[in-house]
């Protein structure tokens, strides 16, 4: 079994060119540099042979020097016309610009189509086409001998995922079986996942924490309007520790409610670092229960996003493992 | 760049007359261009900041918005290299970004220094001999002036610059039933002062060293909106909301040491008498002879005034925008006026429009209008013997044509040598 990593291009020169001196291609260069670029009706010239573009005539564009040249005249076959990634003439390659690069074919042997990403096929249809033909290829025995052996369903599963290996599948048991580098990589992952979501559970416990103290807030709030000769009364009750939200913390806010209300009697502005002045009387600290609780929720989706990539990168790093090991057997 | 080959009178143009472009790229609520004038950094209603490349014509090189803020940006500062940008917004945080960090695949977030405030913020300014250092107007509150070289928060120093009455005034402001808070703060071109303004028309003057009140006049009895000092530090701009915009000589603030000293003269005085119009924004050119405001009021006016502040006069109305325009700023080294709108956050931009002269480029290129009959000089197809012409030819390679030490100059008197931080840039990723 081979794998099949992402690489979709291959820089091998497909279309025969025969190899030419550089004397001769300096030649070649300076006459096609020196050849008029129109002809006498006006129409722009293109490709070596220096003709106007006829209807019909396939070209394809040099990424080197942005000329036109047909199919045929540089030897490519116009089926790979799809396959081709990137073209450099033989004057851009032979300058040194860069070099004719072709996508990876779909792997039926008559369709001409690139693949399509992570496939080996250009489409649905093309990959079930070819199992057609592998199955019509392949020895109907063969096939017998596999589903009587393991059973019909496991045979459809067959290829459906990676075949991971048991070790990866259950790494983190099996740390001790791996190379050393990867270790260390695998252990650094772990350590990251697990602080980051230890952290997303912190926010999540203190948005909980502070729906807890809204409701606080609403009995002392029902506290401090029946002492007042108000409708109604509602504090701000903004407290710059807020952010740092915690158990002990609000437990503590819930025993000084007395404590707060009386304050409140007696005409002062803060309790602690608690500002207790009426809502309609602080614009300043408008709005600032939405505003923390909108950092939190913030911080939890930057967080997640970051627990995400940890994720990936760390399946990534198995993954890779895992294709070595097979290569090797 | 290449400004000297352009119509010289194009170039000597001093102010911006047609509208040029239009940025567009969220929804932008404050603005500011670097002091190099090569960067436009926009922050955006949805707590993001967008720098857009002008030497480009505008294309976005890079979106902040990792640890950006989450609630409308209300200001931007440059620092005077390029390479920081200070941000505050309405979710009560100031932000200090270091712009070598962005579009690189190693660093997540270019925050390097946050602060808390305990309220919204108006604005804030970067000192422009210091960037790690700035001062800030506060919602309901005094100004503060903060000192974050440390890069540890605990080490970040915090004043507030008080704004408690200076004797001669004193009872003035106790018969004031409401107290008095800082709206905007400004500091001097060279960092050595702050100017404050209040919402009872005061105009304090602080010492940035000692950070004590040094100065203090009322100039008017409403509040004030803007405080604009010109880049040369000789003329004050007060905006406020009485409706008019008092222009101030300013006296020489460097070389006379003792503030009490200190006079300041209104110049000039610029109002809309007829529509009474409130002015949302106003700013200086590079060398203060020029004020340009924007006008409060959707239906009134989509317009720019620019006055001449010799005179006082009226010189030009730039049009264009299709919506209320609030800020306005000043882009100095490429005569370039911006403004965002209300509405639709859109950034536009005037700019003075170049003819195309192609005569220019050479000193024989003559632009004709009609076809003309060409008559031959004299000796034009004199044949010359090719020794004489050797000879001409050798003569003239030796003289000598520097093509490679950089002029120190642009055309238009702006120091060139001057080097300006460079954003990186990530051709690998997406910016946005």
């Amino acid at each position: 079994m081979s794998a099949h990593g992402p690489i979709t291009y291959s820089s091998i020169n497909h279309h025969p060119v025969e190899i030419e001196s550089s004397e001769e291609l300096t030649k070649q260069y300076k006459k096609f540099k020196s050849a008029p670029k129109f002809d006498f009706n006006s129409d722009e010239l293109y490709c070596i042979c220096r003709k106007p573009d006829v209807e019909g005539q396939l070209m394809v564009g040099c990424d080197g020097c942005d000329e036109w040249f047909h199919f045929k005249c540089v030897g490519i076959n116009t089926l790979y016309k799809e396959l081709i990634a990137t073209f450099f003439c033989k004057f851009c390659q032979w300058k040194g610009k860069g070099n004719t690069k072709w996508k990876r074919k779909c792997r039926v042997d008559t369709c001409w189509k690139s693949v399509d990403t992570n496939s080996k096929y250009c489409s649905k249809e093309c990959g079930i086409e070819y199992m057609k033909q592998l199955k019509e290829n392949v020895a109907a025995d063969k096939i017998k001998l596999i589903v009587d052996q393991f059973g019909l369903d496991q045979f459809k599963e067959l290829g459906l995922e990676f075949p991971e290996l048991d070790q990866v599948k259950q790494f983190e048991q099996n740390l001790d079986k791996f190379p050393e580098d990867l270790r260390i990589e695998l252990a650094k992952s772990e350590k990251q996942l697990s602080i980051t979501k230890k952290e997303i559970e912190e926010y999540k416990k203190k948005i909980e924490l502070l729906t807890r103290y809204k409701e606080l807030m609403k009995t002392l709030n029902e506290k401090v309007t029946k002492f007042s000769t108000k409708k109604k009364v509602e504090l701000c009750l903004y407290n710059r520790n807020l952010r740092k939200i915690s158990q002990p913390w609000v437990e503590d806010f819930q025993a000084s409610i007395n404590d707060i209300a009386d304050s409140y009697k007696a005409g002062e502005t803060t309790f602690k670092d608690t500002c207790i002045q009426e809502k309609r009387k602080c614009p300043r600290h408008n709005g600032s229960m939405n505003l923390i609780n909108d950092e939190f929720i913030v911080k939890i989706g930057a967080l997640e996003g970051d627990l995400k990539q940890f994720q990936e990168q760390q399946t990534l790093v198995l993954r890779d493992y895992s294709i070595s090991v097979y290569e090797r057997s | 760049m290449n400004l000297s080959l352009q119509d010289p009178f194009a170039v000597a143009k001093e102010y911006p007359e047609s509208l040029a472009n239009a940025l567009q790229y969220g929804h932008c609520v404050t603005f500011q261009f670097s002091h190099k004038g090569d960067y436009l950094a926009s922050g955006l209603s949805d707590g993001s900041v967008v720098i857009y490349d002008l030497a480009s014509r505008g294309s976005v090189i890079a979106h902040l918005h990792k640890h950006a803020h989450i609630r409308p940006i209300t200001s931007v500062s440059w620092s005077v290299c390029g390479r920081y940008l200070l941000t505050t917004a309405q979710d009560w945080h100031c932000k200090l970004w270091d712009l070598s960090l962005v579009n690189s695949p190693n660093h997540d977030s270019a925050v390097i220094r946050s602060i808390i405030v305990d309220g919204p913020i108006w604005s804030a300014s970067i000192n422009p001999s210091n960037e790690f250092q700035f001062t800030a107007s506060l919602f309901e509150d005094q100004a503060i002036f903060v000192d974050w070289s440390d890069p540890l928060p605990q080490n970040y120093r915090i004043s507030r610059l008080e704004s408690k009455p200076l004797e001669e005034h004193a009872d003035s402001d106790a018969n004031s039933s409401t107290k008095s808070v800082t709206l905007v703060t400004a500091f001097t071109h060279n960092g050595r002062y702050v100017f404050s303004g209040t919402n009872k028309g005061w105009i304090n003057v602080f010492d940035t060293q000692s950070l004590q009140m040094v100065h203090s006049m009322r100039l008017t009895t409403s509040n004030i909106k803007n405080l604009v000092m010109s880049p040369n530090g000789r003329k004050l701009a007060v905006n406020s909301s009485d409706r008019i915009i008092r222009q101030i000589s300013l006296p020489d603030l460097v070389n006379q040491q003792n503030p009490d000293s200190w006079e300041f003269d209104v110049e000039h005085k610029y109002q809309d008498v007829v529509n009474r119009l409130q002015w949302n924004s106003v700013c200086f050119n590079h060398n203060g002879e020029f004020l340009v405001a924007s006008t409060f009021g959707t239906q009134s006016s989509q317009d720019l005034y620019i006055w001449e502040t010799s005179m006082g006069s009226l010189i030009k109305i730039l049009e264009g925008s299709s919506e209320e325009l609030l800020e306005v700023k000043w882009n100095y080294s490429r005569c370039m006026i911006g403004s965002n709108g209300l509405e639709y956050g859109t950034i536009y931009l005037w700019s003075v429009d170049f003819p195309q002269k192609w005569s220019a480029l050479a000193p024989d290129f003559v632009e004709i209008d009609d076809n003309i009959e060409y008559e031959e000089k004299e000796d034009e197809f004199d044949i010359i013997d090719d020794d004489i012409l050797n000879k001409r030819r050798l003569e003239e390679e030796d003289s000598y044509v520097d093509i490679l030490t950089p002029e120190n100059h642009d055309a238009r008197g702006f120091d060139t040598s001057l080097r300006s931080f460079i954003i990186p840039i990530n051709y690998e990723r997406p910016i946005v």
